[in-house]
C-alpha cells in the first residue's frame, strides 16, 4: 500500500454566523507525512478535519490534493480513510464485513476483497476476530478494526479524530506506537487530531498547534517544544513556567537581572523555563548560563523524578525537575534552604504574548 | 476455613466466621428489592392472567358442564374463513402501515427536534378524537356521494363513483388511519437513536448517500420496524368498530363474531373460545417469528 499524495490547504475559513471556527488556515501536508492538529477543546480541530473529509462545507478557501480542488467532490468520492473517536463500526456487520465494507462499495471482486481484508486484519493483528460481532470487542480492538477499515482501500489520506481518547492510558500509549509504526510501513499521508500534547509529540512528523481557528505554530515536535512561537504554545506543549520580563534597550531583564539568551522574538514578554532544563549552579557555568537565586519552597516526589518549587529572590515561583537520584537528593536541602540555579543561554527562551 | 480467619488475631480460638450471617443478609436484601415489584406483579396477575384464565374457563363450559363443544363447533370452513380474513387484513394493514409510516418516521428523525415535535403532534392528533367519530368521518369521506368521489368525478378523473366504503377497501383505509401512530411512534423512537456518524462513516468509506442508506441505515432501522409492526399487527387482530362500520357486513373479523356471540346470543362460551383460539394462533405466530428472525440477538451488545 502506498498513499503518497500531499494535501494542500489554503485560506480555509469556516464561519458559523459571526463566529469563526476556522480562520484562514494555510497548511501544506507533505506526501506520506504524519501531521498532527493539536489544540485545546473548541479550537476548531474537528471542524478542520471534517472540512477535509467533506462533511463540512468551508465558507472560504481551498483544499487541494495533487493539485485538484476538492470543493465539488462529495465525501464518498474523496477516497480518504477516517477513524472516528467512537469507532463507528457498523453494529449489524461482523468484523470482516466491516473491514470489507469500503471494498464492497468499490465493487471489488470477492477474492480480492477476502485477500485485502485478511491483510488489513493482519496489520492490526486481529485476524482471529474476523467472525466476531463488533459489539463483543474491547475498546482497543474496536479502534484497531476501525483503523483496518480505514486503510484497507488504500486511501490517499488517513484522517483520525482523537481516536485514542476513549482508551485508558496504557492502551493509549501502546496504540500510539502501533499507529505510528503502521504509518511508517504504509507511508500514508496522515492527519491526526488530538488535544493531548504528549501524544502529539510522540507520534508526529510535524504538529500544527491550533488556537481559536488559527494555526498558532507549525513545526516539528522539537521545534515546538524548544522554540515555541508564543506563550500559548509554550504553555500548551509540555510543562513550563512563564516569567514576565522587561525590555531595556536591546536587551531583556528579569527583575533587573540581564538575561543571557540565544533566541528571542521581537516582542518577547516572557521567559519560558522548562523544569528539566534547570540545573544546579556551578562556578564553571558562568560564561554560558544565567544564574537565579532562590529558596526551596516545596519538594514533591513523583517516582522517577523530583519536582522542586523554588521562590526566586524576585518573588516569582519557578519549577525544577531532576531525576530522583541519590546525588540529586543529597544536593537539595530542606524547605527554606537557599539554592542557586543555572539555565543555559540556549534554553533561555523569550516568547511574545500569545492569545490564550 | 474462610479467608477471614487468616487475618484474625493470632491466638483467637474461635474463628470469627460470619459467612452465614452475610449470606442471610444478602438474601434479605434481594427479597426486599424484589418486594418493590410485588404490587406491579399483583396487578399483572389480576388484570392479565385473571381475565384470560376466566375466558379459558368459560370456553370449556357448555350448559353448565365441562365440554369441548365450543371448539368443535368452530371446526368449519366458515370459521376458518373468518380467522383467515382477520389475519390477512391485519397483515395487509401492517404492511401498508410500514410503507406509509416509514418514510414519515424517517423524515421526522432527520428533521430538527422542534419541527419533528410539531409533526409528532400532527401524528398524534387523531388520538384526541373518539374512534367512533373518526370512523364515521371516513364514511362521510368515502361513501358513493362522499367528498372523495365527488371530487374525483368533479375533476373528471373518474365517471362513476368508486366503491370505497362498505367493503374491504373502506375497512383497510379506516384501520390504516387508526394504526399509523402505533407504527410511527416506536419507529421514530428507534430511528432517532441511530447515530449519524454511521452514515458519515459509510460515506467516508465510499458509499453514495443511497447506498449508505440501504447498507447501513436501513438494516439498523429494522428492529424499530419490527417493534412497530408487531404492535400494529396485534392491535389489528382485535379491532372491532372499524370493520363493523366500514365493512358494510362484507368484512367479518373475529372480533365481530365475538361481539355477535356475546351481545346477540348471550353465548359467552362461544365468544370465549373464539378469543382463546385467536390468542393461541397469535402466540404461535410470534413464537415462530422470533425463532426465524432472532431480532434480539441480531443487534445484541452493539
Ligand atoms: N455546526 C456548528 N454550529 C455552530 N458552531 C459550531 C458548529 N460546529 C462547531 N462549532 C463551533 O466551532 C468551534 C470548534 O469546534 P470543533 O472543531 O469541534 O473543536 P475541537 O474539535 O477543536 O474541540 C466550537 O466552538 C464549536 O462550538
Ligand atoms: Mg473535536
Amino acid at each position: 500500500m502506498n498513499g503518497s499524495t500531499g494535501l494542500s490547504i489554503s485560506g480555509l475559513s469556516k464561519h458559523y454566523g459571526s463566529f469563526r471556527a476556522l480562520d484562514a488556515i494555510d497548511l501544506a501536508i507533505g506526501a506520506g507525512e504524519f501531521m498532527t492538529l493539536l489544540g485545546p477543546s473548541g479550537s476548531g480541530k474537528t471542524t478542520l478535519l471534517m472540512t477535509i473529509a467533506g462533511f463540512t462545507r468551508p465558507t472560504k478557501g481551498h483544499i487541494r490534493i495533487a493539485g485538484r480542488d476538492l470543493a465539488a467532490v462529495p465525501p464518498h468520492k474523496r477516497n480518504f480513510g477516517m477513524v472516528f473517536q467512537h469507532y463507528s463500526l457498523f453494529p449489524h456487520l461482523n468484523v470482516a464485513e466491516n473491514v470489507a465494507y469500503p471494498l464492497r462499495m468499490r465493487r471489488m471482486s470477492r477474492t480480492d476483497t477476502e485477500q485485502r481484508v485478511a491483510h488489513a486484519l493482519d496489520l492490526v493483528q486481529l485476524r482471529h476476530l474476523s467472525d466476531q460481532r463488533v459489539g463483543n470487542l474491547s475498546g482497543g480492538q474496536k479502534q484497531r478494526i476501525a483503523l483496518a477499515r480505514a486503510i484497507v482501500f488504500e486511501p490517499d489520506v488517513l484522517l483520525m479524530d482523537e481516536p485514542l481518547s476513549a482508551l485508558d492510558k496504557n492502551l493509549r500509549e501502546q496504540m500510539q506506537f502501533e499507529i505510528r509504526s503502521l504509518h511508517d510501513r504504509l507511508g500514508i499521508t496522515t492527519v491526526y487530531v488530538t488535544h493531548d500534547q504528549r501524544e502529539a509529540l510522540t507520534m508526529s512528523d510535524r504538529i500544527a498547534v491550533i488556537n481559536h481557528g488559527r494555526i498558532a505554530q507549525l513545526g516539528t515536535p522539537t521545534d515546538l517544544y524548544n522554540r515555541p512561537a508564543d506563550s500559548f504554545v509554550a504553555e500548551f506543549l509540555g510543562e513550563s513556567t512563564l516569567l514576565p520580563i522587561e525590555r531595556s534597550g536591546v536587551d531583556y531583564t528579569l527583575s533587573g537581572q540581564p538575561l543571557r539568551h540565544d533566541h528571542s522574538a521581537p516582542d518577547a514578554r516572557y521567559l519560558m523555563v522548562r523544569p528539566e532544563k534547570l540545573e544546579f549552579w556551578e562556578p564553571g557555568l558562568e560564561p554560558t548560563h544565567n544564574r537565579f537565586n532562590g529558596t526551596i519552597e516545596q519538594k514533591v516526589f513523583q517516582g522517577d523524578s523530583l519536582q522542586i518549587r523554588i521562590r526566586l529572590a524576585s518573588g516569582q515561583q519557578i519549577v525544577m525537575r531532576r531525576p530522583a537520584r541519590r546525588t540529586v537528593l543529597d544536593r537539595i536541602g530542606e524547605g527554606g534552604a537557599e539554592i542557586a540555579l543555572a539555565l543555559h543561554s540556549d534554553d533561555t527562551v523569550l516568547v511574545p504574548d500569545g492569545a490564550a | 476455613m474462610t479467608a477471614q480467619s487468616d487475618t484474625a488475631p493470632a491466638g483467637n480460638a474461635v474463628p470469627d466466621d460470619n459467612t452465614r450471617q452475610l449470606a442471610a443478609a444478602g438474601r434479605g436484601e434481594t427479597f426486599r428489592h424484589f418486594a418493590l415489584t410485588f404490587p406491579a406483579l399483583l396487578l399483572i396477575v389480576v388484570l392479565v392472567f385473571g381475565p384470560v384464565g376466566w375466558l379459558f374457563w368459560l370456553s370449556l363450559i357448555e350448559d353448565g358442564q365441562f365440554s369441548l363443544a365450543h371448539y368443535q363447533r368452530m371446526w368449519t370452513a366458515a370459521y376458518f374463513e373468518i380467522f383467515s380474513q382477520t389475519f390477512r387484513i391485519s397483515l395487509l394493514v401492517t404492511g401498508l402501515a410500514i410503507l406509509v409510516g416509514y418514510p414519515l418516521a424517517y423524515l421526522m428523525s432527520q428533521l430538527p427536534r422542534r419541527i419533528a415535535g410539531l409533526m409528532m403532534i400532527c401524528v398524534l392528533l387523531p388520538f384526541w378524537t373518539s374512534l367512533l367519530v373518526r370512523t364515521y368521518a371516513w364514511m362521510v369521506l368515502l361513501q358513493r356521494r362522499g367528498l372523495i368521489n365527488d371530487a374525483l368525478i368533479g375533476t373528471g378523473v373518474i365517471e362513476r363513483p368508486l366503491a370505497l366504503v362498505n367493503n374491504l377497501t373502506g375497512t383497510v383505509i379506516g384501520m390504516l388511519h387508526i394504526m399509523l401512530p402505533f407504527m410511527i411512534l416506536p419507529l421514530f423512537a428507534s430511528l432517532r437513536t441511530i447515530d449519524l456518524t454511521y452514515m458519515r462513516s459509510a460515506s467516508n468509506l465510499g458509499a453514495s448517500p443511497i447506498r449508505a442508506y440501504w447498507t447501513v441505515f436501513f438494516p439498523l432501522s429494522l428492529p424499530g420496524v419490527f417493534a412497530g409492526a408487531i404492535l400494529v399487527f396485534v392491535l389489528c387482530l382485535g379491532v372491532y368498530v372499524t370493520p363493523a362500520l366500514l365493512g358494510g357486513g362484507k368484512v367479518v373479523m373475529v372480533s365481530m363474531k365475538i361481539q355477535q356471540n356475546a351481545a346477540l346470543y348471550f353465548d359467552w362460551g362461544a365468544a370465549s373460545s373464539l378469543g382463546v383460539i385467536l390468542l393461541a394462533i397469535t402466540v404461535v405466530l410470534f413464537w415462530l417469528l422470533s425463532r426465524l428472525t432472532r431480532i434480539e440477538t441480531m443487534f445484541g451488545g452493539g
